[in-house]
């Protein structure tokens, strides 16, 4: 089975990328390895790197996450170990790692993650947060709350609270945050390299529509947010409406400004400034995107943000 | 569950978990930078000291902290998988020592035999152990032990 690049996708990336394009549509029909991250709430690397070595796995690091590896095996197998049961890794793709170092979570802080099912970065600040402070674990799916509540059990963290509720309303209950990770739902552009079935579900219609509830969703979160505060926005789309566009939205409209991220030895973009003749504000190359092709992981879109 | 559900324990209420764990492992869990809590059917999570700071009286709680066990009759628990971790590092009593195909089974959700067994007491609640590894929480019978993990947690192993 091949993957088929619809028309209006391929016109789309020719437009971003250019002559880039055919690099992209390369690695989008090819595999890309598996991830996870050790969990060091529960083992030290130095413990579970020669037990994990002892099974014939091949571990390359993951050069901006210090406890995160690549492996070239397929996911039914890390599934099924005795470490994976015992909570000593977590399988989580590799670019999505990335919007937990931009948040900086510290020991003791309060941070809220409004979208944090099934809980890959939630378990993440939790770790980088030591199990100290708390976790404000939200969703709105019951069926990916389950999967959030185990996950974190499993993790061994003491610091989540998992919550319940429509991110829309979330700022009623009067909680106010100095950090909030706003991973919110997407098209998923950025997954059709891991998951080829989104490029079915891929149109125009379907980004514009979502573009429009993110805008509805961020202006609620922001709500949430101290004066002063850090939101990270993060997705899994590589479309300039649900990333770009609602970052202008939220310097032009929310008033929040847009801080410059750094990741080390991560190739990354400025976000775009224009896009289909609309320009956006010039702070908004301070966010950064990142293409499959980049480094072999999903595409990513990331923004800090601060009111 | 709601927040008004969660009962936090009050220092009395904690040092009886201690005790509890204390008369049953013969480990000392140090619970001084952690706060305990309880919801229904006696289920006890360890929570991070800032949670109890926070007021979360108005959200809709899903889960609070780290599940630590099931509070029983006759001053017993039994522990989750990630209790069964934190306690059995210091644990001097009620030990099940499994081989590798036994604890192969066992993380499967089936019942094992005992390799070795380290003061463990008939029909009483024991952390399962392979190499450094706890497994889990089981009750000790006739030299065997009647697996007690949760379902959702366990697994199919790879050949």
């Amino acid at each position: 089975m091949e993957l088929e690049i619809k028309p209006e996708f391929e016109k789309r990336y020719k437009e971003i990328l250019g002559d880039e394009y055919e690099e992209l549509e390369k690695v989008l029909k090819s595999r890309i390895p598996k991830s996870f991250r050790i969990n060091t709430l529960k083992i030290s690397k130095k413990e579970i790197l020669p037990r994990l070595k002892e099974k014939g796995w091949k571990l390359k690091q993951i050069p901006w996450v210090g406890n995160g590896y690549w492996i070239d095996v397929p996911t039914e197998f890390l599934t099924k170990t005795i470490e994976y049961y015992l909570g000593y890794y977590y399988i989580q793709e590799a670019a999505s790692m990335i919007p937990p170092l931009i948040l900086e979570p510290k020991p003791g802080e309060i941070i809220l993650d409004l979208f944090a099912a099934p809980g890959s970065k939630t378990t993440q600040i939790a770790e980088m947060m030591k199990n100290s402070g708390v976790v404000i674990a939200n969703d709105y799916k019951l069926k990916r709350i389950k999967a959030l509540a185990t996950n974190v059990q499993r993790f061994g963290a003491m610091n989540c609270v998992i919550t319940y509720c429509d991110a829309r309303d979330f700022w009623k209950f009067g909680l106010k945050f100095d950090k909030i990770l706003f991973d919110v739902s997407c098209s998923g552009s950025g997954s059709i390299v891991t998951t080829w079935r989104i490029m079915k579900e891929w149109s125009l219609q379907r980004i514009k529509m979502m573009s429009k509830y993110q805008k509805i969703l961020l202006a609620s979160a922001v709500k949430c947010l101290n004066k002063d505060g850090i939101l990270v926005y993060s997705t899994c789309s590589m479309e300039p409406e649900e990333n770009e566009e609602n970052i202008d939205f939220a310097v032009k409209i929310l008033g929040l400004s847009v801080e410059k991220i750094k990741v080390k030895n991560l190739k990354y973009r400025n976000g775009l400034l224009e896009f289909e003749g609309k320009k956006f504000d010039e702070s908004v190359a301070n966010a950064i995107r990142i293409f499959p092709h980049d480094n072999l992981t999903e595409g990513f879109f990331i923004c800090k943000l601060r009111k | 569950m709601q927040a008004s559900e969660i009962k936090f324990f009050s220092r009395k209420e904690k040092n009886r978990i201690e005790k509890i764990i204390e008369k049953n492992y013969c480990a000392k869990l140090d619970l001084s930078n952690v706060i305990l809590a309880k919801t229904s059917n006696e289920k006890v999570w360890v929570l991070s000291k800032e949670v109890g700071k926070l007021d979360i009286s108005k959200l809709k709680v899903i889960n609070v902290g780290l599940y630590l066990g099931r509070l029983k009759a006759n001053e017993k628990i039994l522990l989750s998988i990630e209790g069964c971790q934190l306690v059995g590092r210091q644990a001097r009593r009620n030990i099940a020592i499994l081989n590798e195909t036994e604890a192969e089974k066992f993380i499967q959700g089936q019942d094992v035999e005992v390799e070795k067994s380290v003061d463990c007491k008939e029909r009483n609640f024991v952390l399962v152990k392979y190499k450094e590894d706890f497994l889990g929480a089981g009750k000790f019978v006739n030299n065997k032990v009647e697996n007690l993990v949760s379902k959702s947690r366990r697994l199919l192993l790879c050949e």
